[in-house]
């Protein structure tokens, strides 16, 4: 590769990204940034965990980046009830056509590239973790046999607040095999006229499919070719560590409500995002800057506070922003 | 391509050239970090430089201005002025040398050109180098970005005109003002204010200007605590002047140093180094009642001694008197013969020449103490002196010796302390009962089993034999 590929590369990562961006805010109003998250995840393959109160647009974003993205979408709606077999998809009796019977494996929702595990914390924590292979291995195993998943591949799951009723906890291994958490805020007053509009009057809000797999598959590529300096990954690195309360980089925050701090898959996360972020901007190299741009839904979901934390109420976001302000770059 | 070529030799040229762009790149970044560097250090050195110029030249104008009043040399203005520039010049000179460029270097200066972190990037690329395009393609682009940049808007000269002008202006004013001065020591420095005035108010016409210059250089002396007024006497007896001032001038020439150690006190007010003496104020009232009754008594023996002089001149001339060493064997003598407590008498001297005269003196003051007066034994003075400047020198050293007991040298370290500030904490610990205590009177005692009830109890934990169990029981 020469260097005028290189900036070749660069310009169709960022013409692309926009692309994207672009056709998903004609639908969405108000939330760049937990779309540019969205798609950042799912060019740095992970997954998506998305907060926020009901009604703010969360299955509506996960919809609208499905239909721009020419890839196979699939829902599945969590409730108290829903089994893990529900998901990953279970073995039924068939009968042959000369007669007898066998067992055929009838695959899940799971099979697909965009899957939307929409309000994921009001099922039970037995089939929240039928999403864990899944999420990291990209596979599923049924029985004796392991079933690999299509490429890409992309869990955007919504929560409710976990304050909120009949909601359980996700367990800390499926919350740390999340790329991003974001927080989809309530909209402002002026993107609130912009909702109205488009949905209370006849319209056309429809998005075209400006991408394909492969497309995205390429993108993830070119996003890992992206170097990055020794310092300005012992930045991340120091971030990461700095979140541990014995952590010589660790705040005064950090050392009194949090038990446990980011692993190390919240560096890996700080440094893919980061390259992503900077090849948004149409930059060949990371900067500190880019690792502090996705440091909060990096990390956020990550650190979790001991019960002082708990019992304060703490912000985790709190204990992120005095992070990035007490860790030397 | 053609199958029979190694891959290494397609790849190869494509490499070298590769690297050869990375490696100019390289170095066009190192370069330029090397050279943001060292215009910043420069900036910051030129700002210290234009704020400490004028200082430094202000300090050479005060130099030069008090060495003129002192009567020091130009010679002595210009070392001090070419000493600060040697200094300021060296300093400079070490802080912009060139040196390595580091990542801590690289991010002040990626920051300072608004780089966004792409030098700092770039310049550990250049360090490192790596065989990916990318990173080639990194440092081509941080290479002609930074050298877009405008480093003289970035680290700009700095204006200090203004100050480099005080700054000459006051370097020549420091050569040039004192030539215009009358040399010597025109500047009171070693004459406190107040000391004029004080002579002024005695009339000292009668003094030479060189002992009149001494008067006032001892008296600052005195109020400044370097000389006690004994000392100061001292030295006045040593002026050839001195011995032609009459009597009554010389108690008023006591009179003023001790009056100028009475002014002490005042003058502490405006030296404050002075303000440890307060505390010696006891010894200081004894040494100048003892100064004041000396001079006296000295005085009222040498009027005595020039009235005796002029009766027997003509003997004492051939005979002169005893010697102090055979005083002190007369005294050993007398005192040897089981007379501990008695007072010695000292010897009438027929001579009226030297001091030996004066420890007869003033009958009224011989009397009492030894030591108290001229002629009181006391450390190695021997009766008989006939030089009142080894008095006046022997005393000087008893003062020396009040003077060090006067400012608590002596005494214990641990006097001086501060006591430490210790106190017993008011709060106290009553030690609470536990809420729960266990009584065991009020526990209800275990129902012990009847003895008429032990074999049914035993018996009930005893598996009844079956039939077969007899049975093998029996058998065996």
């Amino acid at each position: 590769m020469t260097t005028a590929a290189v900036a070749q590369h660069i310009e169709l990562f960022r013409e692309r990204f926009v692309r994207i961006t672009t056709e998903v805010g004609r639908r969405i109003v108000g939330h760049e940034e937990i779309v540019a998250g969205a798609v950042t995840s799912l060019l740095a393959g992970g997954h998506v965990l998305l907060e926020g109160i009901p009604g703010v647009g969360k299955t509506s974003l996960v919809h609208t980046l499905a239909d721009v993205l020419h890839l196979r979408f699939s829902r599945i709606q969590f409730t108290p009830d829903l089994m893990p077999a529900d998901i990953v998809g279970t073995h039924i009796v068939q009968e042959h056509a000369q007669g007898g019977t066998f067992f055929e494996f009838q695959p899940g929702p799971i099979f697909a590239n965009v899957v939307l595990a929409d309000e994921i914390n009001r099922a039970t924590p037995k089939t929240q973790s039928a999403l864990l292979e899944a999420m990291q291995e990209v596979s599923v195993t049924v029985g004796k046999t392991t079933f690999q998943l299509e490429q890409p591949f992309l869990v955007l799951a919504t929560q409710n607040p976990i304050e909120m009723e009949g909601t359980y906890p996700l367990p800390e291994a499926q919350l740390d095999r999340f790329f991003f958490k974001l927080k989809v805020e309530y909209p402002p007053e002026e993107a609130l006229h912009d909702i109205l509009d488009r949905t209370t009057q006849p319209m056309d809000v429809s998005v075209t499919r400006v991408m394909d797999g492969a497309e995205i598959l390429e993108m993830r590529q070119v996003a890992r070719s992206v170097p990055i300096a020794r310092p300005v990954q012992a930045y991340a690195i120091r971030l990461t560590l700095g979140s541990h309360a014995d952590s010589p980089y660790a705040t005064p925050l950090v050392k009194r409500f949090v038990r446990y701090g980011a692993s190390p898959r919240a560096a890996q996360t700080l440094v893919l995002a980061g390259k992503i972020h900077a090849l948004r901007h149409g930059r060949a190299f990371v900067s500190p800057e880019d690792v502090r741009a996705v440091a909060l839904p990096a990390l956020r979901h990550r650190i979790l506070l001991n019960f002082e934390g708990d019992a304060e109420q703490v912000n985790v976001d709190t204990i992120v922003a005095e992070l990035l302000k007490g860790v030397s770059v | 391509m053609n199958p029979g070529t190694p891959e290494s030799d397609i790849v190869e040229p494509f490499r070298v050239s590769l690297v050869s762009e990375r490696s100019s790149s390289a170095t066009v970044v190192r370069d330029l970090v090397a050279a943001g560097d060292r215009r910043r250090r420069q900036r910051d050195v030129a700002k210290t430089l234009a704020r400490t110029a004028p200082i430094g030249a202000a300090g050479v104008f005060l130099v030069g201005i008090l060495g003129s009043g002192v009567g020091w040399s130009v010679a002595v203005t210009a070392a001090v002025w070419i000493a600060l520039f040697a200094v300021l010049v060296g300093w400079a000179f070490l802080t912009t040398r060139p040196r390595p460029t580091t990542d801590a270097i690289a991010v002040d200066v990626d920051r300072d050109a608004g780089l966004a972190g792409e030098l700092r990037s770039a310049h550990w690329f250049s360090l490192n180098p790596s065989a990916s395009a990318w990173a080639a393609f990194h440092l081509d682009e941080a290479a002609r970005r930074s050298s877009a940049v405008p480093w003289h808007e970035v680290y700009p000269r700095t204006k200090s005109r203004k100050s480099w002008l005080a700054a000459a202006v006051l370097s020549m004013a420091a050569f040039a003002v004192p030539a215009g001065l009358p040399t010597g020591s025109w500047l009171p420095v070693s004459v406190p204010a107040g000391a004029e005035e004080l002579v002024d108010m005695v009339e000292l016409d009668g003094l030479s200007p060189e002992l009149r210059d001494k008067l006032l250089e001892l008296l600052a002396a005195v109020r400044e605590g370097k000389m006690t007024p004994m000392e100061a006497m001292a030295a006045l007896r040593e002026l050839t002047d001195f011995a032609k001032v009459d009597a009554a001038m010389k108690e008023q020439i006591a009179q003023l140093l001790n009056d100028a150690l009475t002014s002490r006190d005042q003058f502490e007010k405006i030296n404050p180094n002075l303000a440890d003496a307060k505390t010696m104020s006891a010894d200081v009232e004894w040494a100048r009642e003892n100064m004041a009754s000396r001079v006296a008594s000295e005085e009222a023996q040498k009027a005595e001694d020039a009235a005796r002089g002029g009766e027997s001149e003509p003997s004492d001339s051939k005979e002169p008197g005893p010697t102090t060493e055979q005083s002190a064997e007369g005294e050993a003598g007398e005192a040897s013969e089981g007379q501990p407590g008695a007072k010695v008498p000292a010897k009438p001297s027929e001579s009226a020449d030297g001091a030996a005269v004066m420890m007869l003196g003033n009958p009224s003051s011989a009397v009492g103490e030894p030591g108290s007066v001229f002629g009181g034994k006391r450390g190695n003075v021997k009766y008989g002196t006939s030089q009142a400047s080894e008095i006046a020198a022997s005393l000087k050293r008893e003062m020396v010796e009040a003077i060090v007991n006067i400012d608590r040298s002596d005494l214990d370290k641990e006097d001086r302390r501060r006591k430490t500030q210790q106190s017993w904490s008011s709060l106290t610990y009553t030690r609470s009962g536990s809420r729960a205590s266990f009584d065991r009177a009020r526990t209800e005692s275990v129902q012990a089993v009847p003895e008429a009830r032990k074999p049914v109890v035993e018996r009930y934990f005893v598996r009844p034999a079956t039939p077969d169990s007899n049975e093998e029981q029996s058998t065996r």
